[in-house]
């Protein structure tokens, strides 16, 4: 078996690192894998498209520097037998306890939205029904933060690892990582060596097909052919996203057509977009995404001292520096996967049209599902036509999974809030999104539904942050008693601050 | 918050068989006793259906929930152990398979064990050596030997594989059992044959039940556990009823109870037999053993079917029951302010014993939307959506039972093995076929349990060596056959079925 995996400048290409490592990590001994430079051929490609060269793109360190995962990327680290000490030792990695909304929708909504539980499920209770139950009847003046230990370890700057006595309240901590993308990149490319992957450094010459329009060769520049069975292609777009204002954005990509069963593409998006985030000798827990004037959603880690931009300045001192990215290049790129169905709805990045700013997950974390998808649907058969098929399914479910939560917490924006209702509204939101909502508003309850990558109450907590409180109490938060309920939180309370007393300072 | 829609205060259940009381039960538990009045209306004259004995694992969590202790419940209900449930004949005569509740081998290197076997397999069929051989797949299950050695213990540390198990059981006793714990929790029982019902003439809803015994009952919130007669949902709110009988076209069954057979090993696994058109279940419980003939009255008279069970089946202790149905479900299984639950809702044959899980499916469902009055539309939309999509994935892998049957000469077998499959079957098996991949289902049968059916039907992947994985296959030989020999070891210690229950006289 051989596996081609295609990248330009692969020392900074997380995609073909990750994919390399990945599949090797997971392949039997007899599985080949090389990866491949072909970042001439596409900068000839991207410019006859009408795109910018990557040569002619302007670096955007900022934009690359840092990224957040979610907890579940843990595995990730786990399949590369990569421990958490040597992670955060040399990726520079910080404790990421999930995001916090500063002054969020035009409600101006604060909270944290954490990745862990609230403690305690009350009965058949989730916590968020009990809570509202209190604060209606004036049992709790507390905000739901003061109820989220990990919430309350942020507050106080101090941390400590989820805990494995199910008693224990840290039972109920979840984490994942915010590390230096960069530093990613050079443990990857160690590890290259040890999984004996094959790197040439001769550009493409050409690509020979079968009847079908499976790759089956490659051919480099110093004319050594190489067989494959597979071909991943992690060149990413070629165009800047400028180009995503044109009504359909080309793929611009060396391997065509890209939905051909033998060919899958990974694009971290790491190139472009407009994430700004600093890395520095902070010890913020979480991501903290500001709602700027503007209504323009920009995520931006705040750092312990002066940095006082907030969305709008950002964006000003961004595009002065960056002329050539334009205001409606200023969304965030999601993960772009081949199947040409989804380009429309992933890249349009007109401003009123933000559909995909990864604020819950990053690309990181949609690259890492992607290739242990990949590696669980081709263990037996590379070949399949039909698996093929299901690996696109299975990523349009996970990819719409995360753009809806990503949209729901941008709904505030686009509804004009709640009581405007435009027409961006309906269709801001896909029908499983409005559904959600609905059953939301109407009684407080979020269903877990396929394809979510997080727990109901992930949504729940977040929808009444940003401000959405139910009509009616869930009924079954009444079937404890008052009184218990009251002692039950305020016991709760004592815990998270007996927990976070008990815990080491991050600094 | 507004708080103006009053919560239900009044809930009333048609019907007391196994639905009814589950229901009754499980709300009892978790609605407050002093807001919310259960009342449960009963026919003694109607009686209920009295079949239904072998469960799913998930009983379990009910049970749990409800607090019940095991040992109480077991002895109360007369219930046994269930491993799983043999099939014999069903692919081809004279041959069967188990289906496990539990999963199979060992996945390594994140190759799931199938694959390895199937490998394993290959080899060994184009093997020079006859000594070189490769149990059976679903001998690499500690759960089968057990099983089929007629032991039970329950699962505990040091397996290597989990497993878990369900029951057999009298549901008529555990029916009176659940009245018993529900009564004491203040469900209120009315003996009496409903009547009339008496609906709102703005809404439409249902607002009282009148019994023949001149009594009426008043409600917010009905519950329609009436059985197949579907009283409420059927006949009152004229709900239309999906037909699935050109997939599952068995019609009718004849039920039997037979004496435990003295001395004899107590099985614990339930057994599906395949019979000329149709199968036989075969259910031991610790004072009898339950014994039906489901069959497709198209193919088979009722005569023919009774003789076939009574030839099959031991000494009968009481009359035989023939039943009619027809696979499908309701086109909503909640209206207005009704709900159906249990065969009200629908059927599906009692093949893999789902229709108790669904009744429980559908009970968890209702506690997780719980409704206030007056406004159920929401919920109800919700509701309706997660039971079809439950209802249908059970249907699916019912089907595959049938379809992948290779009795070419009967013409019962011959006509479902060639009938056209719904769409959702169809390319779930060709992608298996294709390429060894089963995408994760929601519902209540995981990928273990499709192996489980596909390998014992030979429906297998075909056997190309184009995947990631690929092991040394000397290796991997030795490492399986390591496998089942530890598995069939574990077993050895484990106490015999009949020890754990031994014969007492029939009551
Ligand atoms: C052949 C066969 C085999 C089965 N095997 C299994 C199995 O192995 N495992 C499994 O999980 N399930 C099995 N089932 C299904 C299982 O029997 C039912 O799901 C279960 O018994 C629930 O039935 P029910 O309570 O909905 O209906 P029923 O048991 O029919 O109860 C209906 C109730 O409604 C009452 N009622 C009806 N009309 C009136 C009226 N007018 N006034 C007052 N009361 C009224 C009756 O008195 C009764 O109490 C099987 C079903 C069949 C047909």
């Amino acid at each position: 078996m051989q596996i081609i995996i295609i990248g330009n400048n692969i020392i900074d290409n997380t995609a073909a690192l990750m994919s390399a490592n990945i599949l090797a990590a997971t392949a039997d001994s007899s599985v080949e894998i090389h990866l491949l430079n072909d970042g001439l051929l596409n900068d000839e490609k991207a410019q006859h498209k009408g795109g910018l060269a990557r040569s002619n793109i302007p670096p955007l360190n900022l934009t690359t520097d840092i990224a957040t995962v979610a907890p579940s990327f843990a595995a990730c680290l786990r399949l590369l037998k990569v421990s958490e000490a040597q992670f955060m030792h040399e990726c520079d990695a910080q404790f990421h306890l999930g995001n916090h909304f500063v002054s969020w929708g035009e409600e101006r909504q604060n909270f944290h939205h954490v990745f862990s539980d609230y403690g305690v499920k009350f009965a058949t209770v989730e916590f968020l029904p009990a809570y509202l139950r209190l604060l209606s009847e004036q049992q709790t003046s507390n905000t739901l933060d003061s109820y989220s230990l990990a919430a309350q370890m942020a507050q106080r700057g101090v941390f400590s690892h989820p805990s494995d006595d199910p008693k224990s309240i840290r039972s109920s901590l979840n984490y994942s990582w915010r590390f230096s993308i960069a530093k990613f990149n050079a443990l990857l490319t160690a590890k290259l060596d040890q999984h004996k992957i094959t790197q040439h450094s001769h550009a493409i010459e050409q690509k020979l097909r079968n009847d079908s329009g499976d790759i089956t060769q490659i051919q480099l520049q110093n004319k050594q052919i190489i067989d494959c069975d597979l071909v991943i292609d992690c060149q990413g777009k070629e165009a800047p996203p400028t180009q995503a204002a044109e009504p359909t954005l080309h793929y611009v990509s060396g391997i065509k057509p890209l939905n051909q069963h033998s060919s899958v593409n990974l694009y971290t998006g790491t190139q472009h977009g407009f994430s700004v985030q600093c890395l520095n000798n902070t010890h913020e827990q979480f991501t903290q995404y500001y709602w700027s004037t503007s209504g323009w959603p920009t995520s931006y880690w705040k750092t312990s001292d002066s940095q006082t931009g907030l969305g709008d300045n950002i964006k000003q001192s961004f595009t002065q520096e960056h002329p050539s990215y334009t205001a409606q290049s200023q969304g965030q790129i999601e993960l772009d996967l081949a199947p040409p169905q989804w380009q429309n709805q992933q890249l349009d990045l007109s401003p009123l049209n933000r559909k995909s700013l990864s604020i819950h997950s990053s690309h990181l974390d949609l690259l890492w599902y992607t290739l242990s998808t990949l590696c669980n649907i081709t263990r037996h058969n590379m070949r399949s036509t039909l698996a093929a098929k299901a690996f696109n399914r299975e990523l349009t479910q996970v990819t719409t999974g995360f753009n809806e939560l990503n949209r729901l917490t941008l709904f505030p924006l686009i509804s004009g809030m709640k009581n405007k209702q435009t027409k961006e509204d309906e269709t801001f939101l896909s029908k499983e999104g409005r559904e959600r909502l609905e059953l939301f508003q109407h009684c407080g309850r979020v269903l877990q539904e396929e394809g979510d990558q997080f727990p109901p109450s992930y949504y729940a907590t977040l929808l009444y942050g940003l401000g959405i409180t139910p009509n009616t109490i869930d009924p079954l938060a009444y079937q404890q008693d008052q009184e218990s309920l009251a002692k039950t939180a305020a016991q709760l309370l004592r815990l998270i601050d007996n927990a976070c007393k008990n815990m080491p300072k991050l600094s | 918050m507004s708080e103006a829609t009053p919560p239900i205060s009044r809930i009333v259940i048609a019907g007391g068989g196994t639905a009814g009381w589950m229901c009754a039960a499980a709300l009892a538990r978790v609605c407050d006793k002093q807001t919310t009045q259960i009342t449960l209306i009963e026919s003694e004259n109607i009686g209920s259906i009295g079949v239904g004995e072998a469960t799913l694992p998930v009983l379990r969590d009910f049970n749990r929930m409800l607090g019940i202790d095991e040992q109480e419940f077991m002895k109360a209900t007369n219930a046994t152990f269930k491993l799983g449930i043999e099939f014999k004949n069903w692919a081809r005569q004279g041959q069967s398979y188990f289906h496990p509740f539990s999963g199979f081998g060992l996945s390594q290197n994140l190759t799931p064990f199938h694959l390895q076997w199937l490998q394993a397999h290959h080899y060994t069929k184009n093997a020079q050596s006859k000594d070189i051989t490769l149990p059976n797949f679903d001998e690499f299950a500690i759960v089968t030997h057990a099983a089929r050695n007629n032991k039970f213990a329950a699962p505990g540390a040091g397996n290597q594989i989990d497993y878990t198990y369900a029951y057999h059981l009298d549901a008529t006793a555990y029916a009176q059992y659940l009245r018993r714990y529900s009564e004491a929790l203040g469900v209120v029982r009315e003996e009496g044959k409903i009547t009339h019902v008496a609906l709102d003439s703005q809404c439409g809803n249902i607002t009282a039940l009148s019994l023949d015994n001149g009594k009426q009952v008043s409600g917010d919130l009905f519950i329609d556990c009436s059985g197949f007669r579907a009283l409420l949902i059927g006949k009152v709110l004229d709900t239309a009823y999906i037909d699935w009988r050109h997939w599952l076209p068995c019609d009718r069954a004849v039920a039997l109870q037979t004496e435990r057979p003295p001395n004899q090993p107590l099985h614990s696994y339930t057994t599906s037999t395949a019979h000329r058109a149709g199968w036989q279940w075969h259910i031991p419980l610790q004072h009898r053993t339950g014994n039906g003939h489901v069959y497709c009255s198209k193919y088979v008279s009722d005569d023919e079917a009774l003789s076939v069970l009574q030839s099959n089946s031991g000494k009968a202790i009481n009359e035989p029951k023939v039943l009619h149905f027809g696979a499908g479900m309701r086109q909503q299984c909640w209206k207005r302010n009704c709900i159906s639950i249990g065969l009200s809702s629908g059927f599906l044959e009692p093949l893999e014993s789902t229709s108790i899980y669904l009744i429980q499916f559908g009970i968890f469902k209702l506690i997780e939307l719980f409704p206030r009055k007056h406004n159920f539309e929401i919920e109800a939309k919700q509701y309706n959506r997660l039971m079809r999509e439950e209802y249908e994935s059970i249907r699916d892998f019912l089907i595959m039972h049938y379809a992948l049957n290779q009795h070419k000469d009967l013409p019962f077998w011959a006509d479902t093995a060639n009938m056209p499959l719904p769409v959702s079957l169809q390319e779930r098996l060709a992608l298996f076929k294709s390429s060894g991949y089963l995408p994760k289902k929601r519902g209540s049968f995981g990928e273990a349990s499709w192996l489980a059916v596909l390998y014992g039907q030979h429906c297998w992947p075909q056997f190309k060596q184009q995947g990631l994985a690929l092991l040394e296959d000397d290796k991997l030989l030795a490492d399986l056959q390591a496998q089942h020999q530890h598995m069939q070891k574990s077993t050895y210690t484990m106490p015999a079925h009949s020890s754990i229950f031994p014969q007492k006289p029939h009551s």
